[in-house]
């Protein structure tokens, strides 16, 4: 099985920093509005002017617009990495916890008052996903302890109620219905900066648990193990279930659920980096940033001035990513 | 896993399906009942009746009545307010929760919302002509049809199709004469506004029906045909049909010189100068902002001809003040 | 101070007791191993001391404070687990995994270093670069047995650590324990060979139903008494070249087939005897004069015996004892052992047991070796005389019945058996 670094981190964190970089410019280089690469250049270089109509495109539009996908894709990532290895379960995604389920009954409730569409969607979503968070917390606390078995158990039936709601909002209130459906879908349609500095929020949520790298590392083989060797599992458990919790709530409170990426990228840096939590989790926070800028500038170039949800986009670009690396991880 | 258990289960789960199927049953009958009772109604004496009346829906299907309509049931807020329009609303038995204009059509028995009609309801009400929207109502219509009523669907790609929708039901209620009215006045309203912008250049118009994320009237809607009636380029179009997703970059790429924002059953599009990087649209820096009633241009009924004065306002103010 | 104490210490899973006011403590630098049939709770006790679950009655204290106030980084400094079973999915290498033992040290440790170290005196240092998932059974567990070490803990606990492991590398491995305890490290070692229970520990603790059995040195704790009691079978001390060994018969508590007292001498017996305890009877024998390989195979077994002094005739107290045996018997067996001066008096016995009723089945060839005329009078006290000793047993395996109902019912003499032609 080759590996991209087997002793030091830093190769694959600088590869991954380098494959960011590029999605990144890539993104903001290319769009709908075709812009020059010489214009955007002189854009980066004079900033945000008033007035001037293509640098508001770059500045206003599209900038935000990127940051966005970049920080939403980077919160998935890391998200599906905390929960994956907490849950010991390779098909775990962000939104197992049931509270993507709660942001979507949130923001489906702001759209369905027809509050002025702006803040106040992401706004109930993020209240939607952290009580969600909460009274999963709560099912799942048994002799001060967290029963991670039973936090899966009620993030599903969450979500499937949450579900249930959101769809008889949607009915009774279906002149909304189309709105709502587009919320769900995911999408960076009309995140602006307000969006980016919500987004931003989950920065230092996405840090935190490089904190817990070694603790990670020695849950891998079971949280009995962990205690065994010196490890205060309750405390690390609490930590990185908050974190996840907020990493997912904000994300999709700011762009709907967007599926694939939370699931799918911890698995592909695994196969390049291998298990161990020093790389893995800024590697999986750069590529999840780059697979998303790069999904969302295909979704709004690719059929302009129309877009594609990006979330069918994340699924067509990641599946065949992942077959791939699969393929190549049993060979070597 | 004990027996006893096992035999407790079995025993509420077929005292359940007999439920559930005498429940079905039950309806099924209702159903049937009211069919038999539809079809030896006789029609008022209100209006001429001369033998079968056919007229073409907005499928292109042929729809024959061999009397005008006694019992009309709506199931869209437009199709309301055409039947009132031509005068063939005391026959209108029951309509949509949506339907807010006119005042009566307000204390009309409701069938339920637009999205998802119930097909019992509907027959509950015992209509021979259904006045049914395009789109997902396609469907019902072979199932209102095997029930012995007729169905007529209202889907007009343009501002004259709506007319011709208008003038048809007139035939289908006898209601001729008012429905010509009808189609009469919003002829006036489209020659007059042709009239006043037929010199004036075409003026670049976004209309936006969502904000997030940005949607848009695309080609072949009334909407469409009303924008460039009114003298503007609708920059939707070149999305594509329908009500397609708008790119923002698009939008400042193209500067519209008119933007106009639908409200009402949508929701309300909030103060759109305001938003991030706007104040550098032409239509923001020179004030032609404007926000439409969503009744007065999406509803393909007659009062299409208000909402298309108000767009050669908006997108020609300097010829509509002129009048 | 002790490294480890618990006092009255009682453990239940919600409602089911596992253990029972178990008391012990356990000195720094010694070498404990415990035992006991499964179920007994001997995982449980090492999850208390390793402070993983705490008692619902008692207390468990590691260097005097009680588990329940040590904070796992810390307790992982003291006490170190190599579990029995353990789990990792993902793809670490050995290093990486050994490595992880180094974390409770913080930031002192120089974990690359020492797990080289650690995997090299365990002997397995080419596993360092390998997966750990591709390892086999065996080499996973000195793995984790390098990973525990790397904690550097005072006290190292092990649930059965010799399970997955072949002989050599059991023995390999007892014998690096004990290495490591010379020093300085003190061992607490769940395991289930009892007789390596016996030759590598000092102490043992042997643990039955959740209570504490006994407590002390394997030859006073690993009698066959209490073995018998504990687990429920038959078990016998042998002593070879200078070491004491174990060996077991299946013996299911509760059925009493009877006794047979057996009349031997000279190896003659030997074979029945183990037979008849494989079988499940309770065997006394006698007169063996000490030193008879006869009396050495009984010892062995712990029959009851009535013993002479070496080389001497039976004398009359050895006589009466042997006497007192046969009446307590349901039969007399009586081998092919020749019959001289010395244990003429053996014979005498048996023909007063036939005479007062009990059973007496003899082996023929006793008539042959026979320096007396002393065996003339068997058959007609109504000794029931078989071929050999094989079809002795199995004439005692069809009429087994027979002996315990006479036994039971305490059927008097009613005649003599007729005997068998």
């Amino acid at each position: 099985m080759t590996r991209l670094a087997r002793t030091s981190v830093w190769p694959g964190i600088a590869l991954s920093a380098g494959v960011f970089v590029a999605c990144l410019l890539v993104s903001l280089a290319f769009g709908p509005a075709s812009l020059s690469l010489g214009e955007v250049w002189h854009f980066v270089t004079t900033g945000p002017v008033r007035g001037d109509l293509p640098n508001a495109i770059f500045w206003q539009i599209r900038l935000p617009r990127v940051l966005v996908a970049c920080l939403v894709g980077a919160e998935l990532a890391v998200a599906g990495v905390i929960l994956q290895d907490l849950f010991l379960n390779p098909l775990t995604d962000p939104y197992v916890t049931g509270v993507s389920s709660g942001a979507a009954l949130g923001a489906t409730i702001g759209i369905v008052l027809h509050l002025s569409n702006l803040p106040w969607t992401t706004v109930l979503a993020l209240i939607g996903g952290f009580a969600t968070l909460g009274i999963v917390w709560m099912a799942a606390r048994r002799r001060g302890r967290i029963d991670i078995f039973v936090l899966l158990l009620a993030g599903v039936t969450i979500s499937y109620l949450a579900s249930a709601l959101v769809t008889v909002l949607m009915i009774r209130a279906n002149q909304d219905m189309y709105a709502i459906v587009y919320w769900l879908m995911g999408s960076f349609s009309g995140r602006g900066w307000p969006d980016v500095e919500i987004a931003l929020v989950a920065v230092p949520f996405m840090i935190a648990p490089l904190f817990f790298a070694k603790e990670m590392d020695i849950l891998l083989q079971g949280e009995k193990r962990a205690l065994e060797l010196g490890v205060e599992v309750e405390r690390t458990k609490r930590v990185l279930l908050v974190t996840a919790g907020v990493l997912t709530a904000i994300a999709v409170s700011v762009s709907g659920i967007i599926g694939f990426v939370g699931l799918v990228v911890p698995h592909i840096v695994r196969l390049l980096v291998g298990p161990g939590h020093r790389s893995l989790l800024p590697v999986s926070l750069l590529l999840g940033a780059s697979m998303m800028a790069v999904a969302d500038l295909l979704s709004r170039t690719v059929i302009a001035p129309n877009e594609i949800p990006v979330g069918v986009v994340t699924t067509f670009v990641g599946a065949p990513l992942f077959v791939y690396l699969l393929r190549r991880g049993r060979k070597g | 896993m004990s027996t006893t258990r096992t035999r407790r289960g079995l025993a509420a789960a077929t005292i359940l399906t007999v439920l559930i199927l005498a429940a079905f049953g039950a309806v099924a009958l209702t159903g049937c009942g009211s069919d038999a009772s539809t079809g030896g109604e006789a029609s008022p004496a209100a209006s001429a009746s001369s033998g079968p009346i056919t007229v073409t829906d907005g499928t292109g299907t042929a729809v024959t009545m061999d009397q005008p309509a006694a019992r009309i049931v709506s199931l869209a807020p437009a199709n309301t307010e055409i039947a009132y329009a031509i005068g063939a609303g005391d026959k209108m038995v029951a309509g949509t929760s949506y339907d807010d204009y006119p005042e009566e059509a307000t204390s009309l028995p409701k069938i339920g919302d637009f999205a998802t009609p119930n097909v019992e309801k509907i027959a509950s009400f015992e209509p021979d002509l259904v006045l049914a929207a395009g789109g997902i109502q396609d469907k019902l219509r072979s199932k209102l049809e095997g029930l012995g009523m007729k169905v007529y669907v209202v889907d007009p790609k343009t501002y004259d199709g709506v007319m011709t929708d208008i003038t048809n039901l007139g035939q289908l209620t006898g209601s001729t004469v008012q429905a010509q009215q009808v189609a009469d006045t919003m002829q006036k309203a489209k020659d007059d506004v042709q009239a006043q912008v037929a010199s004036a250049a075409k003026v670049a118009t976004f209309l936006e029906i969502y904000s997030k994320p940005l949607m848009t009237a695309g080609g072949e809607t009334f909407i469409d045909d009303m924008i460039a009636l009114a003298g503007g380029t609708n920059l939707g179009a070149t999305a594509g049909p329908g009500f397609p997703t708008f790119s923002t970059e698009v939008l400042f790429k193209n500067d519209p010189a008119v933007y106009i924002a639908d409200s009402g059953s949508m929701g309300k599009p909030g103060d759109i100068s305001k938003r991030a990087g706007f104040d550098v649209l032409t239509a923001v820096k020179d004030g032609h902002v404007y926000v439409i009633e969503d009744s007065l241009i999406a509803r393909p009924g007659p009062r299409l001809a208000q909402g298309l004065q108000e767009l050669v306002k908006m997108i020609h103010p300097e010829a509509s003040a002129a009048q | 101070m002790a490294l480890v104490t618990l006092r009255d210490v009682d453990f239940a899973y919600d409602e089911r007791p596992v253990l029972r006011r178990i008391s012990f403590d356990l000195q720094a630098g010694e070498f404990v191993g415990i035992v006991g049939p499964n179920g007994s709770g001997k995982s449980t006790l090492i999850d208390l001391i390793d402070g993983l679950q705490h008692p619902t009655a008692g207390e468990v204290l590691i260097g005097g404070v009680p588990t329940r106030k040590i904070r796992r980084r810390q307790m992982a400094r003291e006490v170190a687990l190599v579990p029995q079973h353990f789990t990792l999915d993902f793809d670490l290498s050995v290093r990486e995994v050994v490595e992880m033992g180094a974390y409770c040290r913080g930031k002192e440790a120089d974990a690359c270093a020492d797990a080289e170290l650690t995997l090299s005196r365990l002997g397995v240092s080419e596993l360092a670069g390998r997966r750990f998932t591709e390892l086999s059974g065996g080499e996973k567990q000195l793995v984790v047995l390098a990973q525990a070490l790397m904690q550097k803990a005072k006290l190292l606990l092990l649930d059965e650590p010799a399970s997955a492991l072949d002989v050599s590398h059991q023995l390999r491995l007892f014998d690096l324990l004990k290495e490591l305890n010379g020093e300085g490290l003190s061992v607490l070692c769940i395991l289930h060979d009892l007789n390596l229970a016996i030759h590598y520990f000092d102490k043992l603790l042997v643990l039955s139903e959740g209570e504490v059995a006994a407590y002390g040195p394997p030859d006073e704790v690993l009698r066959p008494e209490i073995v018998e009691a504990v687990y429920g079978v038959r078990a016998y001390l042998h002593k070879h070249a200078g070491r004491t060994y174990l060996t077991f018969s299946p013996r299911l508590r509760g059925d009493r087939l009877g006794r047979v007292h057996l009349v031997c001498g000279g190896g003659t017996g030997a074979g029945l005897m183990r037979e008849l305890v494989d079988a499940g009877y309770d065997v006394s024998a006698g007169v063996l004069n000490a030193l008879d390989t006869d009396e050495e195979t009984g010892s062995e077994l712990g029959l009851s015996m009535a013993v002479e002094a070496p080389f001497s005739p039976v004398g009359a107290e050895a006589h009466e004892q042997n006497l007192e045996l046969m009446r307590a018997a349901d039969l007399v067996m009586l081998a092919a052992v020749p019959v001289s001066h010395g244990n003429a008096r053996n014979i005498e016995a048996v023909l007063e047991a036939a005479a007062a009723g009990t059973p007496v089945w003899a082996v023929r060839g006793v008539l042959d070796a026979d320096f007396t005329e002393l065996t003339g009078g068997l058959e007609p006290a109504g000794v029931e005389f078989f071929a050999d000793d094989a079809a002795m047993l199995a004439a005692l395996g069809e009429r087994s019945l027979g002996v315990r109902n006479a036994r039971e019912t305490g059927a008097g003499p009613s005649g003599p058996p007729p005997p068998k032609t």
